[in-house]
């Protein structure tokens, strides 16, 4: 039955676990996960309290303010547990094969008939499980922001999910250096010196075309159709060719063996067939992006976009460019929940299949 | 069954591997000896499909390591010269992973378990970390590594090395073990003694290059008809060389870092004061002439002196 069950697993995804096991043994084992885990609960409950505490104290003499009481403990709770994600695990990840390399335990590993993909996505998984389990411990400290009151239940949802889709892309990004390079060390410098370049970039470049060439941030002017257009065509034909290589990937798998021309052809009658789609539902797709104002890039920073999903003015000045006052409008949280996520975990997947890439063209 | 067709392997200019060609059938011991740097390892790496050929190819059981590598590893148990452990394994979850690895399937690894750390004499440790086995287990660990999938090809690289003397007869004594099952076997080392009780089959490589292969009885043989000669000579010992190289019982002459002449002789047995003789008349003053027996160990000093270095 179990025989049954991994055989049939293996032939449908050509995977094996194996080292996804192996890795789960080794990394559960002992002390040091708990700490990890107790170290970030405490952290995390603990910038909470730090942000209830003197908003309760003051609670006494501003009586209707009650309602932010649980949304600012809700944020802080948030934007800590942000950085303590983008702090862990990418530097799990990117240990994860460099270390096999110091040890000398990867190249016996690598003469086995364990592919480049079982160790890579083994191996990322398990460290994304971890980062699972990690968000999962702070989920009572978010019910009782529920309770303070001003949060709704959904929020939960959007800001966890979010922020599991940085962790996810943490954790490719860590990998894409553990498979290219040498010493953990290095990888480790070379993926957090990603992040921040990525975070600083993405803060200050739409800053500068705004203020260099569209006059001002304060004028904050939107996007236009032309240039949404463009955008949406570029993202469309991206999307579509990473579509092709998954169907075809995925029809290979499926497919009996020997007709080769069906995963190719399957691959791309279904991008081309989605492609078209996206040619259809292109009018109110370009609309809506060319609403969008110059500092939406903004929120290729994980920090930006954190502040936006949960802070109204800030999202529709950062979408809309222009300040609207209170919470943000049901509609707009999740448009930006959506795309937060989707261009996070985009971005994960791409380099995961990077990761796996550099790691079959690496000898030992 | 290995086959090697002009195998090549380059490292920028250094040619590590250079066109070497031979063949281990089914059931031999081959041991394959050479200097530091002679490319014993590059070679393995090569037919453990770890490393790609530059230049001519190879066959392991019928599959060709560049077509069809994943043939290749399944039939393959590769031993590397220098490997770590992973801390916070068990030996028996440390063979239960790499038994995985070779996706043995999960009914069948206990007994196939069983059977190996019994064959590695590792029954009583298969609770024990790894990282708290001592170098001689840990070596004796992952040569039970390599058989967990029982393949019929085993490349081990110095299997040996760093080893104390019992350790060392220890890790003999198991490879005569699979010797007696029938594998294939590639076994590296530049300690050539070792080999010549454990193997049938002998190369010796220096430089990349293959500088002698083939049985090692009938090596042996060749060899015990060849005597060593150690002459000492008052005067002219450069011509002396010269003349003992040219003179036809002798298959070489080379002049010793002692200032004797050490040659080879493949005349018949009994004949050799017929030397004596001719150099005492061609008026070279011989202070001493005196004969050693070669063996392996001679032989390959003799063969891969100063070519690598
Ligand atoms: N990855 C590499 N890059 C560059 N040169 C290499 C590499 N691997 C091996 N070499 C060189 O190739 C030559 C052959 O090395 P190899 O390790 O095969 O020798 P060996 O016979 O196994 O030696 P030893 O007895 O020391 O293990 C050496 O000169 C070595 O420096
Ligand atoms: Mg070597």
């Amino acid at each position: 039955m179990v025989e049954a069950l991994e055989a049939g697993f293996y032939r449908i995804f050509r995977f094996n676990p194996c080292v996804a096991v192996h890795e789960l043994r080794m990394r559960m084992r002992g002390w040091r996960p708990f700490v990890v885990l107790l170290a970030y609960a405490a952290v995390a409950s603990s910038a909470a309290v730090l942000a209830w505490m003197p908003l309760a104290l003051e609670q006494h003499r501003f009586g209707p303010r009650a309602m932010e009481i649980g949304r600012s403990t809700f944020v802080a709770l948030a934007h800590t547990q942000l950085t303590l994600i983008l702090l862990i695990v990418p530097a799990y990840a990117a240990g994860a094969v460099t270390m096999e390399r110091e040890k000398r335990t990867l190249e016996m590993l690598r003469a086995t008939l364990v592919t480049p993909s079982d160790i890579v996505t083994g191996k990322l998984f398990v460290i994304l499980a971890f980062g699972l389990v990690l968000l999962i411990t702070s989920v009572p400290v978010a019910s009782w922001c529920i309770l303070l009151g001003g949060v709704a239940p959904e929020e939960i949802f959007y800001v966890y999910s979010y922020l599991f889709s940085v962790a996810f892309f943490g954790a490719a990004l860590g990998m894409l250096y553990s498979a290219r390079m040498r010493r953990s060390m290095g990888a480790i410098v070379a993926a957090y010196g990603t992040l921040i370049t990525i975070s600083v970039l993405s803060f200050i470049i739409p800053m500068i075309i705004a203020e260099a060439l569209l006059g001002g941030v304060s004028s904050n002017p939107t996007l236009g159709v032309e240039v949404a257009f463009w955008v949406v065509l570029a993202f469309s034909a991206v999307a579509a060719w990473m579509v092709f290589l998954i169907a075809r990937a995925v029809a290979a798998r499926v497919l009996a063996r020997g007709r080769r021309w069906t995963p190719t052809g399957l691959g791309l009658a279904i991008s081309l067939g989605l492609l078209a789609v996206a040619v259809l539902a292109s009018g109110p797709l370009v609309r809506a992006v060319s609403r969008l104002s110059i500092t939406a890039f903004v929120i290729l920073n994980p920090y930006a976009a954190l502040a936006a999903l949960m802070e109204g003015d800030i999202a529709s000045l950062v979408v809309h460019g222009a300040p609207g006052g209170g919470h943000a409008p049901t509609g707009l949280q999740f448009e930006l929940w959506a795309v937060a996520t989707a261009i996070f975990l985009l971005l994960a997947v791409a380099l995961w299949g990077g990761a796996t890439t550099a790691f079959s063209r690496r000898h030992e | 069954m290995i086959e090697l067709r002009g195998l090549t392997k380059r490292f920028g200019n250094l040619v590590a591997v250079n066109d070497l060609s031979f063949r281990i059938e089914r059931g031999d011991a081959f041991g394959f000896v050479g200097p530091n740097g002679a490319g014993k390892t590059t070679t393995i790496k090569m037919l453990a499909t770890l490393l790609s050929p530059d230049g001519g190819g190879a066959n392991v059981n019928g599959h060709d390591v560049v077509k069809d590598p994943e043939a290749v590893r399944a039939c393959v148990g590769y031993m590397p010269d220098f490997f770590g452990v992973y801390d916070d394994m068990k030996v028996w979850e440390y063979l239960d992973f790499f038994a995985a690895a070779y996706r043995v399937p999960a009914p069948k690894r206990p007994d196939l378990i069983r059977d190996v750390l019994e064959l590695t004499d590792l029954s009583e440790r298969s609770e024990e970390y790894v990282d708290a086995l001592s170098r001689g287990m840990k070596q004796r660990l992952c040569l039970a590594k390599t058989l967990v999938h029982d393949p019929e090809v085993l490349l081990l690289d110095e299997p040996a090395s760093g080893l104390d003397p019992r350790a060392r007869i220890e890790i003999r004594e198991l490879l005569q073990e699979l010797v007696k099952m029938d594998k294939t076997i590639l076994i590296s080392s530049h300690i050539l003694p070792e080999l010549s009780e454990l193997c049938n089959k002998i190369g010796i490589i220096e430089g990349g290059k293959l500088v002698l292969a083939g049985d090692v009885k009938e090596i042996s043989a060749q060899l015990a008809g060849g005597l060593r000669l150690i002459i000492r000579l008052g005067n002219r010992i450069e011509e002396a060389c010269g003349f003992l190289a040219d003179y036809p019982s002798i298959a070489s002459a080379q002049l010793g870092e002692d200032g004797a002449v050490e040659c080879v002789y493949n005349g018949a047995e009994g004949d050799q004061h017929s030397i004596l003789t001719a150099l005492v008349q061609a008026g070279f003053q011989v202070q001493s002439f005196s004969e050693e027996a070669t063996n392996l160990e001679t032989l390959y000093m003799r063969l891969t002196r100063g070519v690598g270095s």
